[in-house]
């Protein structure tokens, strides 16, 4: 798969490493959408996790896909700035990718590009800044 | 204020009847039963708490254990409702977010006089391990009135028992003398 990869998208992938079962990829934001159709292809369809990290100068977005038939893990990370943030958003590929988009969105302030309903869906409407982000 | 009865005439009695025996002063040589209104009111209050199936953390599991077979809580005349419209008891079990207060609030409002809160848990209690947190109510105690604490993280079944119990000892206590007509 890594080969795979990296045959179709050679200046994309900017970090690989395969940890047993698992495939970890660090991808740029404008290179997202490309890889995750091209992995949804191959097998990976199913998105068990988008979560986000404070990793202190960015934000980390990490999207884990499953390849349901043999059991392998695609962690993609992607780098966000903490502030203004923008990522496209992967539900137009998976439809269950809406809600944790909306998580992340909720306690992180970051953006989904092309989100259906990019609204909080933990805290109320009302609630000021994000409670995730380190200050 | 039971009277001395003649051995062996409690056994032909079912559970009920003697029970109902106990709570009443029986005339001489009569059958009438003397007592006052609020203790029969304030018996069919508490052997009848009817509560919320309403549940909001890991004390939500505790309490469906309480339910069930093994404590039973059905033996004390507690039975599950569905609504609010049916309850007479809330047990806050759990932690409440402030999302959820408001939710919490409207079914307390739903619920029909007299009606009664039990707080069970650190959480609803304080805020528990939330104390101080961005999101959590800090002790239920600030949306709704609560009649009995219950300490624990979460309380074991037998520390809600007794807390029911609390309850129903604290509903004896009470009156309709000075209560004002609705």
């Amino acid at each position: 798969m890594l080969a795979d990869l990296q045959a179709h998208f050679p200046d994309a992938i900017e970090a690989a490493a395969e940890v047993g079962r698992e495939l970890r990829l660090r991808v740029s934001a404008a290179s997202l959408l490309d890889i995750a159709l091209f992995s949804k292809e191959k097998g990976f369809s199913y998105p068990a996790d988008i979560t986000a990290v404070d990793a202190g100068p960015a934000l980390h977005v990490i999207y884990r896909l499953v390849n349901l038939d043999t059991g392998q893990h695609l962690v993609i990370t992607v780098p966000a700035p903490r502030t203004g943030g923008r990522v496209p958003t992967l539900s137009r590929l998976f439809p269950g990718a809406e809600w944790p988009e909306r998580e992340v969105y909720d306690l992180f302030g970051l953006r989904f590009d092309g989100h259906p309903d990019l609204r909080r869906i933990l805290l109320t409407d009302d609630w000021q800044g994000h409670p995730l982000l380190k200050t | 204020m039971g009277v001395a009865r003649p051995p062996g005439e409690d056994r032909e009695r079912p559970n009920l009847a003697r029970r109902a025996a106990d709570l009443a002063c029986r005339v001489p040589g009569g059958s009438v039963l003397l007592t006052t209104v609020d203790y029969v009111l304030n018996w069919a209050k508490s052997s009848s708490l009817w509560y919320l199936t309403y549940g909001l953390a890991c004390c939500a599991i505790e309490m469906m254990c309480t339910a069930a077979s093994h404590y039973d809580l059905d033996r004390f005349g507690l039975i599950y409702r569905g609504t609010p419209r049916q309850s007479d008891l809330m047990f806050v079990s759990g932690t409440v977010t402030k999302k959820m207060a408001p939710v919490l609030r409207q079914l307390y409002d739903q619920m029909p006089d007299p009606k009664y809160v039990i707080a069970m848990g650190g959480c609803a209690c304080a805020g528990g391990p939330f104390h101080d947190s961005y999101f959590v109510v800090q002790g239920v105690d600030e949306i709704v009135p609560v009649d009995i604490y219950i300490a624990g993280c979460p309380p074991r079944p037998e520390a809600l028992i007794d807390g029911i119990f609390r309850l129903q000892q604290k509903i004896h206590r009470t009156s309709l003398r000075g209560a004002k007509p609705c």
